[in-house]
């Protein structure tokens, strides 16, 4: 008799505590997969849909630039999922991409770290960030999580968009790209929902001289043409970081590389704001959100944009 | 009978064993507070610093009354130079950025932030100069201060306006929380 | 002057072994050389070897760009042996670099 009751609240208890965690991220899952269905649904067929999705693109751009028939794996690489041209110079210059001296790099610089190997003693974690600290009430991002491994071994703190903090982090985007693991954020109490909920806000949020929210650009922009470039969709906009770009690397390949968080700020610099701080709190549920929206899509960082 | 008591025991077990408990041991109930918003001001209970705002009144990202004047000021009034004078614009501008800075919306453009503007007509006016080069500048041009004063000040004023614009219908471009397509 | 490592990949699969190769060079041809105020330097010959057999070899001139890259096939049973790339610059610099074939 007993054992029955051990064994009916042992159960009781499992299912309540499921319940329970799997609530937390009802409405995160409900965001992600709407937004899936809808780059789906924009991208099933452009031409045809111009007028709900594309009403400023011509023609001719539709039908013979725009990739159709895309599903949810493809938006990985950004524009260059859809944007034919785009691709094409993108496979070329991934023959022999720049970013591979910089990975080891990063590989002599985590083997050279005794801190660092005992802070992340597995490499492949690169999917995992950010997450959200239980204890801390805080989200932790992958530049945070290492800064707080270097201040505590004594060192002074990397600088958080440039030099040492990227070329480490592509190491490790390239270990776990390497081990195929996916993007796994997760949402297991309420107040790590609220940041979620918090970083929504904030790119969904108009801002700035210029008005503009992320999402004008990532979201219901995914497609159209800023001037002479693509806009990327925001499915799998955190996937390949750190990040390569053409831009920042021309002279020297070691500037080119750089964390999530200098290409947020620039981001928001290009609406009109002055952006906030790479290590405050709206950056990091920034950032938290940006991530859960790529969840199960596989990591591939680093990796090259324009 | 028995049935009953047995069923009472298990019940009382699992709750109390139950290890999904918030870490402040307040029970599963909290879950709800993630999701109402009892004062309906748009800002969830869990963020909410000020939970019992009067119902329609305009908020900031905290929960808490924004300053109300924001959405009625008339920005074009308060920014006249010609009538308030440049300090008179600038103070505002200062006032209303600092703000503005404190909820993180300040306004940057051409590598110039709001404050920035500020500071440089603030040294031009100190020096006695009529034509304001802001530090960082990335458009080079010559400004008059009279210019940066009304710029600073519509910016100060602008960012605030549109953060309480903004916190009304951002959901509505979000699939599945409102967007429509 | 220090010359920087050449980046070598070569993958053989089922008898046919393709090597894709950068060089790392300024090549800065006589126009772009004197806007930067510098000497006019580029890569003039390249070639590839294996086990002394010539696999692929160019004469170039200005005409490419910064750290060119090249990309080559050729057949045979190369698994395990060494691809020796060499580059020759206008003034006279020369570089080799090896690489096993995967």
């Amino acid at each position: 008799m007993l054992l029955k009751i051990v064994k009916t609240t042992a159960l009781f208890t499992l299912t309540t505590c499921s319940l329970n965690a799997g609530e937390f991220n009802a409405q995160a899952e409900k965001d992600r997969l709407a937004l899936i269905d809808y780059m789906e649904a924009k991208f099933e067929d452009p031409l045809k849909n111009r007028y709900t999705f594309f009403p400023y693109s011509t023609d001719d751009e539709l039908e013979n630039n725009i990739e159709k028939g895309l599903t949810h794996e493809d938006f990985g690489i950004g524009n260059y999922s859809f944007s034919k041209q785009g691709k094409f110079s993108y496979d070329q210059i991934k023959e022999m991409p720049p970013y591979e001296e910089i990975v080891e790099s990063g590989e002599e610089l985590y083997n050279e770290n005794k801190a660092l190997q005992k802070c992340f003693p597995d490499v492949t974690i690169a999917g995992d960030y950010p997450y959200f600290d239980e204890e801390r009430k805080e989200v932790i991002s992958l530049t945070s999580a290492i800064n707080d491994c270097i201040v505590a071994s004594g060192e002074k703190k990397w600088n958080e968009k440039k030099g040492k903090m990227p070329i480490l982090q592509s190491y490790f985007a390239s270990a776990t790209t390497e081990a195929e693991k996916k993007v796994d954020i997760k949402i297991t109490s309420a107040e790590a929902a609220a940041a979620y909920e918090r970083g929504k806000e904030y790119y969904y949020t108009q801002r700035g001289y210029l008005k503009l929210s992320c999402a004008t650009c990532h979201v219901q922009g995914t497609g159209q043409r800023v001037r002479n470039e693509s806009l990327s969709p925001l499915l799998g906009h955190t996937t390949h970081f750190p990040v390569f770009r053409l831009k920042w690397g021309k002279d020297d390949v070691y500037k080119g590389i750089a964390t999530l968080e200098r290409r947020m700020a620039g981001c928001v610099k290009d609406q009109g704001q002055n952006p906030p701080k790479a290590s405050s709190k709206e950056m990091k549920e920034l950032l938290y959100f940006m991530a859960y929206m790529s969840n199960g899509m596989n990591v591939d960082g680093p990796d090259i944009r324009k | 009978m028995k049935k009953l008591y047995s069923m009472a025991i298990i019940a009382g077990l699992a709750l109390s064993l139950s290890g999904c408990t918030t870490p402040n041991g307040s029970k599963i109930t909290s879950l709800s507070t993630a999701k109402t918003d009892k004062d309906k001001d748009g800002v969830m209970d869990i963020s909410d610093q000020c939970p019992n705002t009067v119902p329609g009144t305009t908020v900031s990202k905290d929960g808490c009354k924004i300053y109300t004047s924001v959405l009625d000021l008339n920005e074009r009034e308060l920014c006249d130079v010609k009538k308030h004078g440049v300090d008179q614009v600038l103070a505002t501008a200062s006032k209303y950025n600092n703000i503005a800075k404190e909820h993180g919306v300040e306004y940057k453009r051409q590598g110039v932030t709001t404050s920035g503007y500020i500071e440089a007509a603030k040294e031009a006016i100190a020096a006695g100069k009529t034509i304001v080069h802001p530090k960082g500048d990335k458009t080079k041009k010559d400004f008059t201060v009279e210019y940066v004063a009304q710029r600073a000040c519509k910016f100060g004023i602008g960012a605030l306006v549109l953060e309480a614009e903004g916190k009304k219908n951002w959901r509505e471009a979000v699939p599945g929380d409102g967007y429509k397509y | 002057m220090a010359t920087k490592k050449s980046r070598i990949k070569a993958k053989e699969k089922k008898g046919v072994t393709t090597a894709k190769i950068m060089a790392k060079h300024e090549m800065l041809s006589y126009d772009e050389a004197k806007r930067a105020k510098k000497e006019a330097n580029f890569i003039t010959y390249m070639v590839a070897k294996v086990d002394g057999v010539v696999v692929y070899e160019s004469s170039t001139s200005q005409f490419l760009s910064k750290n060119p890259f090249v990309s080559f096939k050729f057949k045979g049973e190369n698994k395990g042996k060494e691809l020796e790339f060499t580059w020759i610059d206008l003034k006279g610099n020369k570089r080799t670099d090896k690489k096993k074939i995967k």
